[in-house]
């Protein structure tokens, strides 16, 4: 049987390939999608590793981006019991770099972050972006009033810049001292800068407005950063300009809602992938039984049961599952392997989703061969095989 | 001992709302080892006799019997193991599968419940039998009418069957292989000892010794 099955499906080239194509078209869909979610994930779950400390914005504000906070709540910040240090940021949007529009792209946004660097040399740890540096230094109090820069080496190979040359942002030329790598790919779009360089460029004269602070704390335990969070929250509680404090797993846990969307979307498209191959290989068999009917009754002439041509029917369709299972997985895989060459991020593919998803090939064809398969055994040998 | 024993048997279908009484009542007895001849003009209902006695339609009322066994009384599965075992049948389309070759066709009863051991071997010999030991690779397209028509009595003939039931076997071929193929099934039939069934509207074949029936509208006309 079941080398007649296989026999069937080998001497039948043309239309074993459509069915398996079917298949293997959703399952690499499947692959491809999800592999793409998880690796973005991936890269927000890694970007947060990397912030251990404190993020204090503005109450209500989604992104530092967006807030507006007096410089001076940084000493009130220190004050606090257990905070090691609280340094403030200026964080803006940089949407021209060497004339290029940098909003076009979700990951080639390029941010400006103004820092003090009199005020970081109190971080124990350093910053993300001084314990990252790859050429040349870091952002130091000599730079004050000059046009300097730390990029990344992502968009020192961008634009094709290194140390010692010059980067235009929006009108400004600015000298490049340092590189970084931080490896994230959301840290990475960072051009850092004194913080009095980052007013400028934000066209601020008052140089007494920050957007946002990183609060350092003396112990790295999760209940002690709760506390602290919950103290700072509630310093400035009066104060006409509340503040937001969240820790990383707070940040993730906000990136966790966006992803679990995410996922929704991905469980939907996919779903749907999953739904057209169904109905693909169900066509495919039912063409092909529809197409055999005199077949199926020189085979119950011949003493074939129900029960066998049942199971003749469905064991061609759940080869052509395995084999759509097989080719999807591997397109799915090599697709996204391709893919990620053009990709700011490494999807990720665990062998876990290419055995669901070789799985879900082997039921898709299983499925699409139940009702082909009733219908072939129900009929008669004697009307089946006058169909011809 | 009778073979096939047929008492009272009536077919009808409903074509459309209308009813079409296709047997009315035949009653038949042919022992074994026999070849008959069962003919009629078209619409007789020859082929319908033919169904039920391949256990390939049940009678609407009436019994019939082949090798002592109540066809009417047999469930599904136990006719299709029936047919298996017991039946071999040429068709006048011949009725090969278009994708298999000769050896393949052959074999297509047996691929069901999975080839015994030295079945290909059999099915080789059986092809060479019937004068096709040059055309084991072959498929059904790439064979004439007689070489079809060859691959399909090798089939019906593979498994030793008590009953040959051929339906028009010549219909389709002319007269000169017509009269190879029937040589042939006299020569399986003295050689395996199967008794053999011919349902045609062609009478050129029939020799002396063999029975004949008569059909028409239903009813036994002629027997001898």
């Amino acid at each position: 049987m079941l080398r007649f099955a296989l026999l069937n499906i080998l001497t039948r080239p043309l239309r074993s390939f459509l069915a398996l194509v079917g298949v293997a078209v959703a399952i690499a869909g499947v692959v491809g999608l999800i592999s793409v979610s998880s690796g973005l994930k991936n890269t927000m779950t890694d970007t947060l590793d990397k912030v251990e400390g404190l993020v204090m914005i503005e109450a209500n504000s989604v992104d530092p981006i967006f807030s507006s906070l007096p410089i001076s709540y940084a000493n009130r910040v220190e004050k606090i019991p257990g905070v090691a240090a609280c340094v403030p940021e200026y964080w803006k949007v940089a949407p021209n770099v060497e004339g290029q529009k940098t909003l076009m792209g979700m990951f080639s946004a390029v941010v400006v972050l103004g820092l003090d660097p009199e005020r970081h040399t109190r971080l124990s740890a350093g910053h993300v972006y001084s314990r990252s540096m790859k050429r040349g230094r870091n952002i130091e109090g000599q730079d004050a009033g000059k046009r300097r820069v730390v990029v990344s080496e992502r968009i020192a190979k961008k634009y094709g810049k290194d140390v010692g040359g010059s980067i235009k942002v929006g009108e400004l030329l600015y000298e490049i001292v340092g590189v970084y790598q931080t490896g994230s790919l959301f840290l990475d779009g960072t051009l850092v800068m004194h913080l009095d360089q980052a007013w400028a460029f934000a066209g601020i004269s008052g140089k007494d407005v920050v957007t946002s602070f990183y609060v350092e704390p003396k112990v790295q335990s999760k209940e002690e950063m709760a506390r602290i969070e919950k103290a700072i929250e509630d310093e400035f509680s009066k104060d006409p300009k509340k503040v937001d404090c969240l820790s990383t797993a707070e940040w993730q846990s906000e990136f966790g809602k966006l992803i679990s969307n995410l996922d929704v979307f991905l469980v939907v498209v996919s779903s749907i992938a999953v739904i057209v191959g169904a109905i693909g290989i169900l066509n495919t068999m039912l063409m092909s039984v529809t197409e055999r009917i005199p077949e199926f009754g020189i085979l119950k002439a011949n003493g074939w049961s129900r029960g066998d041509v049942t199971r003749l029917v469905l064991v061609e369709s759940t080869y052509l599952g395995i084999a759509g299972g097989l080719l999807g997985c591997s397109v799915g895989v090599a697709g996204v392997q391709i893919a990620a060459r053009f990709m700011p991020f490494a999807p990720a593919t665990p062998p876990s989703l290419v055995a669901t998803a070789f799985g879900v090939g082997v039921v898709l064809g299983i499925l699409g061969g139940v009702y082909p398969a009733r219908h072939a055994a129900g009929l008669s040998p004697v009307e089946a095989i006058r169909a011809a | 001992m009778s073979l096939l024993r047929a008492v009272n048997l009536t077919k009808t279908f409903a074509i459309g709302s209308r009813p079409v009484e296709a047997l009315r009542g035949v009653s038949i007895e042919l022992p074994e080892n026999s070849f008959t001849f069962v003919v009629g003009p078209s619409g007789s209902g020859k082929s319908t006799f033919m169904h039920l006695a391949g256990a390939l339609e049940r009678p609407t009322s009436g019994t019939i019997e082949v090798a002592g066994r109540d066809l009417g009384a047999l469930s599904d599965d136990e006719l299709s193991d029936f047919r298996r075992e017991k039946l071999g049948f040429v068709f006048q389309a011949f009725n090969l599968i278009p994708n298999l070759n000769a050896v393949e066709n052959v074999l297509v009863p047996f691929y069901a419940k999975g080839l015994a051991e030295g079945m290909r071997e059999k099915a080789k010999e059986m092809l060479k039998r019937v004068g096709l030991g040059d055309r084991l690779d072959h498929r059904p397209r790439q064979l004439s009418g007689g070489e079809q028509q060859r691959v399909a009595i090798a089939r019906a003939l593979l498994k030793d069957p008590l009953l040959l039931l051929a339906d028009e076997p010549t219909g389709e071929l002319d007269s000169k292989t017509g009269a190879e193929i029937f040589a042939l099934m006299r020569s399986l039939h003295r050689e395996k000892g199967a008794s053999v069934v011919v349902v045609t509207h062609d009478t050129r074949y029939i020799e002396p010794a063999d029975r004949v029936i008569r059909i028409e509208d239903g009813r036994i006309v002629e027997e001898k």
